[in-house]
């Protein structure tokens, strides 16, 4: 045991300055509400649930080097699940974790289709997957609602047995949750992503062959992969759906996968915290650019441009290069 | 010591019209430098590809210590205790050289599907890869990122990533490729001592003669796909037809 607290002694000692900004963004968060309207506070989840999708784009993307454009399927799987399930009148536990979980199973069945293929195949079999589950969406009425969705979920309470029950019918209540949510799903992605599983995925990324004469199998890493995204993104519909209180099918068309794309590009794929960054980053430049202009695409198309061509690594990347050895 | 370690019967293999391996046996005996030479396109790297399950044979058979693996894939036969290093660099240029060497022992070690523990947790891997990156005097450069060594180390590195898998047999293909002549002769002092000291076969693919015999115990002639003569150094150095088709001038 005192191994262990060595070496969370170390990493404390070594990553102190990162912790501090951890620790302050972390309360940042959580003392919003005292001084934001509902508006903020809805702005937040939205950016922390493109966050959960950013990462389940980006562990296939910066970290596998896979790109999905299906990963908007999975969401719509946890999101439609979850909504059904709150409609049923359970309380807000089951839905999201049948949410995701149906999510998880979607994305392992698929997976054995897509794993196969790299590149363009891979990110045209994704293309492909998605938009079926889109028209599943549309066309399934007796179950899914067809093109009006799913309407009127409940934002349901949140209680365990007799032991608690929060009621979340408010904006700063639901809040509080989808932050939490998040935030432990952060945390566990980054535990993944430097474990032996992350070195992995990243070896993969980085060289296919060598991975599998090291003596691993690359379908079967890449199947966790892929389930694991897969997890993420329904972990983001499931929190979505209460949040909207309606489902339509679009949240499962392809453009709603480019969004987490073009959020990890913006942030940058190599950094861990690329996806947070660029899902804020993201957030507030369509906000901001919405309010100038009606063109939004057009300025939000030339910043991608710009990020493509001069700052491959993101805000991340660039942060990495230019500012933090000045900070030193 | 001079058991039969890895076999092949029959062994072919076409790319289109062409054959690329023409019904070959080839046998490999334990704990003996083996060296594979050969004109371009004589097949030497194609047999590495069959070997290590890069490519699957049309025909025949590999046999491991008399067990037939010619289905298995190459992480199934790295497993086994085959390896290899590659003609054309292959290593993962964006991780650091320590972690280049840490993927295959995390697969050795049976570490590959933990994942909530960092790498650095698991001490068994630590020590090894220092072990390792200590051996090919690398261990100052571990927290470099592999993609920027110099030609050289990335060269050991790559052998390195090879025998971090412990394995029985080991295969290097064209292991001097592209080195200044000091990186050569340290590569070279590398895998003798490594020969020496270790439990490894090694198997190379070279074209520097030099090289080969220097450390060759037993040469494989190949030509147009199929084996031209196999012995001992100074009678392949002998042999009228190898010198005819290969050695030239050169011996």
């Amino acid at each position: 045991m005192t191994g262990l607290k060595d070496t969370l002694a170390l990493s404390i000692k070594r990553h102190r300055s990162q912790l501090c900004w951890l620790g302050a963004f972390i309360i940042f968060l959580f003392i919003l509400p005292l001084f934001s309207g509902d508006y903020i506070l809805y702005m937040v989840m939205r950016m922390a649930i493109l966050c959960l999708l950013s990462y389940s784009v980006n562990l296939l993307l910066g970290n596998t080097g896979l790109l999905s454009f299906g990963q908007a399927g999975f969401y719509a799987c946890g999101a439609y699940a979850c909504g059904k399930v709150l409609l049923a009148g359970t309380s807000l536990l089951p839905g999201i974790i049948i949410g995701v979980a149906v999510a998880a199973i979607v994305a392992i069945i698929l997976a054995f289709f897509c794993v196969r293929h790299t590149a363009i195949y891979f990110a045209m079999i994704t293309l492909a997957f998605g938009m079926m589950i889109f028209s599943l969406a549309e066309k399934w009425v007796k179950f899914t609602g067809g093109d009006d969705g799913l309407i009127g979920i409940p934002r349901a309470s949140l209680n365990f047995f007799y032991i608690f029950n929060i009621k979340m019918n408010t904006i700063p209540a639901y809040y509080y949750f989808v932050i939490v949510a998040t935030l432990i799903a952060i945390y566990f992605i980054y535990r993944i992503l430097h474990s032996p599983l992350g070195l992995i995925f990243q070896g993969i990324r980085d060289s296919e062959t060598r991975v599998s004469f090291v003596g691993i199998s690359v379908r079967k890493s890449r199947l966790i992969c892929f389930t694991i995204a897969g997890i993420y993104a329904g972990l983001g519909g499931a929190l979505f759906a209460p949040l909207e209180q309606t489902i339509t099918p679009s949240t499962s068309h392809w453009i709603t996968s480019t969004d987490p794309i073009i959020a990890t590009l913006l942030g940058g794929m190599y950094s861990f915290s690329g996806p947070i960054v660029g899902s804020v980053v993201y957030f507030l430049l369509k906000d901001i650019i919405v309010r100038l202009t009606m063109n939004w695409m057009l300025i939000l198309g030339t910043i991608i441009i710009i990020l493509v061509l001069a700052f491959r690594g993101g805000v991340m990347g660039a942060f990495h290069a230019y500012i933090s050895p000045r900070l030193k | 010591m001079g058991d039969v370690i890895l076999k092949t019967e029959g062994l072919t293999k076409s790319f289109g019209k062409f054959r690329a391996i023409d019904t070959v046996d080839l046998k490999f005996k334990s704990g003996i430098i083996t060296s594979i030479i050969g004109p371009n396109g004589a097949g030497k790297t194609t047999a590495i590809n069959l070997l290590t399950g890069a490519l699957h044979p049309d025909k025949g058979e590999v046999f491991f210590k008399d067990k037939d693996i010619t289905s298995l894939t190459p992480d199934q036969r790295v497993k086994h205790g085959i390896a290899r290093s590659f003609q054309i660099m292959n290593i993962f240029p964006m991780l650091t050289v320590l972690q280049n060497i840490e993927l295959p022992l995390l697969s050795l070690l049976g570490k590959n599907l933990k994942w909530f523990h960092t790498v650095s947790h698991y001490q068994d891997v630590a020590e090894e890869a220092e072990k390792i990156l200590r051996e090919l005097s690398l261990w100052d450069k571990r927290n470099k990122v592999a993609g920027e060594l110099s030609h050289g180390d990335q060269r050991a590195l790559e052998m390195g990533m090879a025998i971090a898998s412990k394995p029985e047999i080991c295969f290097l293909d064209e292991p001097s490729s592209g080195m200044n002549p000091v990186e050569r002769a340290a590569i070279l002092e590398l895998i003798k001592r490594l020969a020496e000291e270790g439990t490894t076969t090694f198997v190379i693919i070279e074209h520097d003669m030099d090289v080969i015999f220097a450390l060759s115990e037993w040469i494989i002639v190949m030509n147009k796909g199929e084996i031209l003569a196999e012995g001992k150094p100074d009678d392949i150095r002998q042999n009228k037809e190898v010198v005819e088709i290969y050695l030239g001038e050169e011996v």
